[in-house]
């Protein structure tokens, strides 16, 4: 019974080595599915997941509505997420072929398409419809994002027969974040162990006695 | 002589000892139980922890989320209801505690305010990790899952590390208040032979032999009348040398009959309890999403945390205040305070608790169980997609679920009458029961209506 104790908690600290190890975080932390929310022309948009954000599926879910708060049903609504690049080097991609309609739109802040875009990027910058719900005003999608950082989420829908966008920036924590939580978690429990092993009171030994 | 007597020779199923039978009586001796089934769980525990913090973002697509939240989440009120405070034996937290304070353990007494506080501490931590399982969505993220055990895993090294026997369990782990609240519904229960215990000077259940540790709950089946804290590891059981202690079953919810000293804050734990399985269903019924949008509308934000705090705050309170309005009126009629009232009459609402536990969980378990075949599939690098996870039809479900509002209404009703006559022989028993009785309708009212009305998944 000893030695099986003794290999079980060989077993469990390796085991615990291996939760820790930073290297074995495969993906993201996310970001706890805040919703984020502006006006566009007097429309109401929301953006949030379903879940959290993270690097991998997720369901995003977007809900417009009017100034009365009533929901904007078939409103023809595409969403495009892209890695967020610095400003220097912005890259927007014009492969779907909506750059003309962009340029008519209130409330864009696309930048001017760039000569250079890297086939990763373009990749990523194909808009994709979305859905609606059952419910009215709520389109869903399901998507893969392959990068973690900052992201910009273009929602463009279609509103009394123009075409409107709503830009957000959405953040997808690096790994860094989960192998810090690991890692305290870690470093608490090692400490408390190493306290109490070394406040533990040691039997007391008489030299030469009985 | 103590050892000449023995416990009576009665069918186990009119309360005899189950260690009358044989193969119970030599597992429960034997030095390989509980451990048998407590290692293999923490083996499990570890394939659950790896999942959840280095597995599938996807709680759809996690093993980890579905071995927790799909089947042992909704088991464990039924484990509970059968075999008592079992779980507990075999806790992988437990197991970690054990492990440390063996090799690290300074087995310092327990600090005077957890003795003290311990309930409330346990109410409060249950209603803090409920909350924030709401507001930062733990179930439905496996990373947040996995952090939940964590913090967990912590407090146990913690207590462990510095306190004696299992001082976290005790009194501070909220599954353990819950437990011990949902253990004295239980069918199994545990006690010493009155008359040998009587004879009894060594007490070597409560202090340990070389046969077996010490209680590892600070009891003492000499003096035990409630399963709250015992969890059948059966070290009393290897410990005693007259052979008093006894297994046997009672019927369901028969210890809340006879609460000797009710407790306040074990009465409102129930009550809590039955708010939180309010709030648990109102915000997977998919009319969630419109009560929200409402409730946004009302106190003019959309933020989740202040909207959900609200909802959570008046779902706990509406069976708190019907409990306290309840013992007022019923104070009337016996005369006793409204605190008195409260803190006896609590426990008749935890059957009902069990109940709206079971079949609110019994959901997720029968509509979503495949889920835990298909993400073990993932392990493998198998995908399925498109295929219903449900093991039987929503109808079945719901069916189950009224019986099982059903039968915890009975429960609580029988209870709310048996705490009433036993405590009021005056002839104002039936005045008593009454206003109780009204309140068990309602919130039995409360609970069918929300099984009524359909229900988002976990996965």
């Amino acid at each position: 019974m000893k030695r099986m104790l003794h290999t079980t908690s060989i077993l469990l600290f390796i085991l615990a080595l291996l939760f820790a190890s930073p290297h074995a975080v495969l993906a993201d932390e996310g970001d706890g599915g805040h919703q984020l929310e502006m006006e566009v022309n007097g429309y109401h948009v929301t953006l949030e997941n379903q879940d959290d954000w993270v690097k991998g599926e997720n369901t995003i879910v977007v809900t417009l509505t009017d100034s009365m708060g009533m929901p904007l049903s078939n409103a023809d609504v595409e969403i495009l997420v892209t890695p967020k690049l610095d400003e220097h080097a912005e890259v927007e991609t014009d492969s779907h072929g909506s750059e003309q309609e962009h340029d008519s739109m209130p409330s864009m802040d696309m930048g001017e398409p760039a000569e250079e875009t890297t086939a990763h990027a373009e990749e990523l910058a194909v808009p994709i419809s979305m859905l609606e719900s059952d419910e009215h005003g709520l389109y869903m999608v399901e998507t893969h994002l392959e990068s973690s950082g900052e992201h910009e989420a273009h929602i463009m829908f279609h509103a009394n027969g123009e075409m409107l966008q709503a830009d957000f920036v959405v953040e997808i924590p690096g790994a860094s974040s989960k192998t810090i939580v690991l890692w305290s978690f870690v470093t608490i429990n090692v400490a408390l162990v190493t306290s109490a092993g070394v406040m533990k009171k040691q039997p007391i030994t008489v030299k030469g006695g009985n | 002589m103590a050892t000449e007597l023995k416990p009576q020779n009665k069918s186990i199923f009119a309360g005899g000892n189950l260690l009358q039978i044989k193969s119970i009586d030599r597992l429960m001796r034997s030095k390989w139980f509980p451990g048998i089934i407590q290692w293999p769980t923490l083996l499990v525990f570890m394939v659950i922890m790896f999942q959840l913090l280095l597995g599938p973002e996807s709680a759809h697509d996690n093993f980890g989320t579905a071995l927790t939240w799909v089947l042992w989440w909704p088991l464990i009120p039924i484990i509970f209801l059968f075999l008592g405070r079992f779980w507990c034996a075999i806790c992988p937290f437990a197991t970690i505690n054990d492990l440390v304070q063996k090799f690290v353990g300074n087995n310092r007494p327990v600090p005077k305010f957890l003795k003290k506080y311990g309930i409330w501490i346990i109410d409060a931590f249950f209603i803090l990790i409920t909350w924030s399982d709401h507001v930062w969505g733990v179930v439905e993220n496996p990373f947040g899952s996995g952090v939940l055990m964590l913090t967990l895993t912590t407090g146990v090294i913690a207590s462990g590390s510095f306190f004696e026997r299992r001082t976290f369990c005790r009194h501070i782990c909220f599954l353990g208040g819950l437990s011990g609240n949902y253990a004295r519904t239980g069918m199994l229960a545990l006690r010493g032979t009155p008359e040998i215990c009587a004879t009894c000077t060594v007490a070597s259940c409560y202090k340990g032999t070389e046969k077996a540790p010490c209680c590892p709950l600070f009891e003492f089946p000499k003096t035990m009348t409630s399963n709250a804290n015992c969890v059948i590891c059966a070290d009393c059981i290897k410990n005693c040398p007259n052979e008093s202690i006894q297994l046997t079953m009672r019927p369901p919810t028969k210890e809340l009959w006879f609460i000797r000293k009710p407790k306040m804050e074990e009465a409102f734990l129930s009550a809590v309890i039955m708010g939180i399985v309010f709030v648990q269903n109102v915000t997977m019924l998919e009319v969630w999403g419109g009560m929200l949008k409402w409730l946004e509308q009302a106190v003019g934000t959309t933020n989740y945390a202040i909207t959900f705090s609200i909802t959570f705050a008046i779902s706990i309170i509406i069976p708190v205040a019907l409990l306290g309005i309840t013992s007022r009126i019923a104070g009337k009629f016996n005369k006793a305070s409204p605190v008195e009232n409260f803190a006896r009459f609590g426990y008749a609402i935890i059957a009902l608790d069990v109940a709206g536990h079971i079949a609110h969980n019994l959901f997720h378990l029968l509509a979503e169980g495949k889920s835990i075949f298909y993400t073990a599939l993932v392990l493998f690098g198998r995908e399925i997609h498109g295929a219903s996870p449900a093991l039987v039809s929503m109808e079945t479900i719901q069916l189950l679920q009224y019986g099982l509002i059903a039968l915890g209404f009975v429960g609580s009703l029988y209870t709310a009458f048996r705490i009433a006559r036993n405590n009021h022989t005056d002839g104002k028993a039936w005045a008593t029961f009454a206003p109780y009785a009204v309140l068990i309708v309602v919130l039995t009212v409360m609970n069918v209506y929300l099984f009524m009305l359909p229900m988002a998944m976990r996965m």
